[in-house]
């Protein structure tokens, strides 16, 4: 424990220079502005950020990523609360509540209730990253090749189901981004899949250029195919929070740090998620759940309480198992093994000093959207003033130049550009484009370990089912699947019935 | 399945999960041809083939899956139905169509041929501004003023973009 904390002091300290308090308010920003512009994610803001902070030194880099998180996590409440559009999916549950506040001209109390939420839910989540880390880095050196292989699996099934509103499409994605991520040169002889002779395709398709078309030019389209038209802000009250907006829902706060964090842990699950089961919660123990979609504050500290504490949540597998919790964490992972640092359950031994450096990073976040939360709301009101058709030109040329800047060649760009018009079109027929980014990044993870794990066992199935975490896993991603189709609701409920009847 | 596809018609995921089966065979097939590598010691666990070959395998069973939820949903009587979009959906239509031909010619044509980064780049944001924004400019009576705002958009992208890139970040322009 004091070791714990004396790592963390450490991590403070060297981040405690004007360069890097620079790039912390910078950072915050631009992470705050990309999260506040309906269009614009926060997965979209990570892979922008990853291509431009490739020279800078590892640390300082993912100090950037951190906060663009943090801020465009944060920053999706704003559009939420002032004009009834979620800025990130993360704060679709935001705008119930956030916005009928706003009508009733309490847009200044509702954000101020947005950023201590906001504030508090980081905080706890970081509480978890620095305690639960080492706990599951050390639960993680008992993983070996088959519990490997189901986890990879486990993050994409569950992330189908899960993150969009069809989950047989969401598998389909998950499955064609695993399929994607064995283009090229496969792990044991080197031998080229689905290069059709091409040179450049033979080092696979590049993580952050997919990244960057799916989430980057993908979401440009979309913006601009469902064209806004300028939008009208109506004046609010002051954005400071009330103590008695905190004091008075600490259950919630908590209830909703800790279920956002957990739903972060769990791999390929973001802050949609957090947000949206926080709310429902926080609405399930409401005395006054009447209130909720009318303008309860209960429900916004719910919805921005849990969709923040996700983001320290879903570092925690990237961290421990070098699995996402979430899209933007894919991005993030993804940025880590460019800089070299090298996640997994070896992280605790051969790099402790990094884990609290994260929790560092976080920290510092949070006191930026804070600072912002509550200084920045007439330039936040401009930026959301911006007509789209100045912003996705800039931000196509920024995908495209910093997609080129990874390696200095065009094929990049053109893999890029692929992605998004495979990622526009799934879009337009509902596809989630969260579990295709996770098969891409976990994909060889499961071929790697599947193939292990058959020479291992000499082609024997059964530690794949027998090993205790193994069975768990793969019962779970059975289980799953399964009670998506109504017709195995039906059965097992007629066969728990019959149990009850026989035992009565 | 239970939950209902929103926004996603019968009919296009009836057409989806054909595309779906059409390429989760092509994977099988390809995979099918590939090189075992048994000279190299290669058993059927480590067949590079293997893992495709599976993969391709699950997409085409969930694409039929995706077919009989359709057909079940109505996407057979649907085909008869008029397959072209309302107004709105044209317009949103022509505006997607628009957007991916302007970044196709600036990613695919305009950029790393030759052409100096900072000039296609301006080029490309200008032409976007204006294409997109001038028909309600025009209808306000501000023209110029759309194209000049355009310019300077333009011209401020590049200038900030070339410079942050080529000097900051020290990238060798395309």
């Amino acid at each position: 424990m004091f070791d714990g904390l004396l790592a963390f002091g450490h991590s403070i300290a060297s981040f405690l220079t004007p360069e890097s308090l620079f790039w912390v308010a910078l950072s915050t920003l631009v992470g705050l502005v990309i999260g506040a512009l309906p269009g614009l994610t926060a997965t979209m803001g990570l892979t922008l950020m990853t291509t431009m902070t490739l020279t800078l030194e590892s640390n300082l880099a993912l100090l950037i990523l951190i906060c663009t998180y943090v801020g465009a996590i944060y920053g999706g409440s704003r559009s939420a609360i002032l004009l009834n559009i979620p800025g990130t999916p993360a704060s679709a549950a935001a705008c119930l509540d956030g916005h009928q506040l706003a009508r009733q001209g309490l847009a200044g109390r509702a954000m101020g209730i947005a950023t201590s939420g906001s504030v508090l839910g980081t905080l706890i989540g970081m509480f978890f990253l620095a305690w639960f880390t080492p706990i599951l880095g050390e639960m993680a050196l008992k993983f070996g090749a088959y519990e490997f292989f189901w986890l990879a699996l486990f993050g994409v099934i569950i992330s189908g189901t899960l993150t969009g509103n069809d989950p047989l499409k969401g598998w389909i994605a998950g499955i064609a981004g695993l399929f994607v991520a064995g283009i090229g040169q496969e792990g044991l002889f080197a031998y080229e899949r689905f290069t059709f002779g091409y040179r450049d395709l033979a080092g696979g398709i590049g993580l952050v250029p997919a990244l960057v078309g799916a989430f980057g030019l993908a979401e440009l389209l979309v913006s601009i195919k469902d064209r806004q038209g300028p939008v009208e802000i109506n004046p609010f009250d002051s954005v400071i929070p009330k103590l008695k907006d905190i004091t008075g829902y600490w259950k919630t706060i908590v209830r909703s740090g800790c279920i956002g964090t957990f739903i972060g842990i769990v791999p390929g699950v973001g802050e949609d998620v957090a947000a949206w089961s926080s709310y429902a919660a926080a609405k399930r123990a409401s005395k006054e759940p009447e209130k909720f979609g009318k303008g309860s504050i209960d429900g916004l500290m719910a919805a921005e309480t849990g969709d923040n504490a996700c983001v320290p949540g879903a570092v925690i597998p990237v961290l421990t198992l070098a699995i996402p919790g979430s899209a933007p964490a894919a991005v993030l992972l993804a940025a880590m093994l460019i800089h070299g640092v090298r996640p997994g359950p070896l992280i605790m031994v051969e790099a402790p000093q990094f884990v609290y450096d994260v929790v560092a990073m976080m920290m510092f976040a949070t006191l930026g959207i804070l600072f912002y939360g509550l200084t920045l709301t007439r330039f936040m009101i401009r930026v959301l003033q911006v007509p789209q058709t100045i912003i996705v030109p800039i931000i196509l040329v920024l995908c495209t130049i910093g997609t080129f800047a990874l390696a200095g060649r065009m094929f990049d760009v053109y893999v890029m550009v692929a992605f998004g018009l495979i990622g526009f079109v799934l879009r337009q027929y509902n596809y989630p484009m969260a579990p295709l980014v996770l098969g891409i990044v976990l994909g060889d993870l499961l071929e790697k370990n599947l193939r292990r794990g058959l020479v291992l066992s000499e082609g024997d199935l059964m530690p794949f089912v027998t090993r205790p975490i193994s069975a768990v896993l793969c019962a779970t991603i059975v289980l799953v699947v399964l009670f998506r189709f109504e017709w195995v609701r039906r059965l097992a409920r007629r066969v728990f019935r019959r149990g009850d009847g026989t035992g009565a | 399945m239970t939950q209902p596809a929103q926004g996603a018609s019968a009919r296009a995921d009836f057409v989806g999960g054909l595309a779906w089966i059409a390429f989760g065979l092509a994977i099988v097939a390809g995979t099918l041809a590939m090189d075992r590598l048994e000279r190299f010691g290669a058993t059927f666990y480590t067949a590079p083939g293997l893992v495709p070959g599976l993969l391709g395998g699950m997409i085409a069973l969930l694409g039929l899956v995706l077919i009989v939820r359709s057909v079940r949903r109505g996407a057979v009587a649907g085909l008869s139905a008029p397959w072209l979009p309302d107004a709105e959906g044209r317009a949103m239509l022509a505006r997607s169509a628009l957007a991916i031909a302007l970044t196709l010619v600036y990613t695919l044509v305009l950029v790393g041929r030759g052409l100096p980064f900072w000039l296609v780049t301006a080029a490309f944001v200008f032409v976007f501004m204006v294409l997109f924004d001038l028909p309600e400019r025009r209808a306000r009576g501000q023209t110029t003023r759309g194209f000049a705002i355009a310019a300077i958009v333009a011209i401020a992208t590049s200038a900030v973009v070339t410079l942050l890139f080529a000097r900051v970040f020290l990238v060798r322009m395309p």
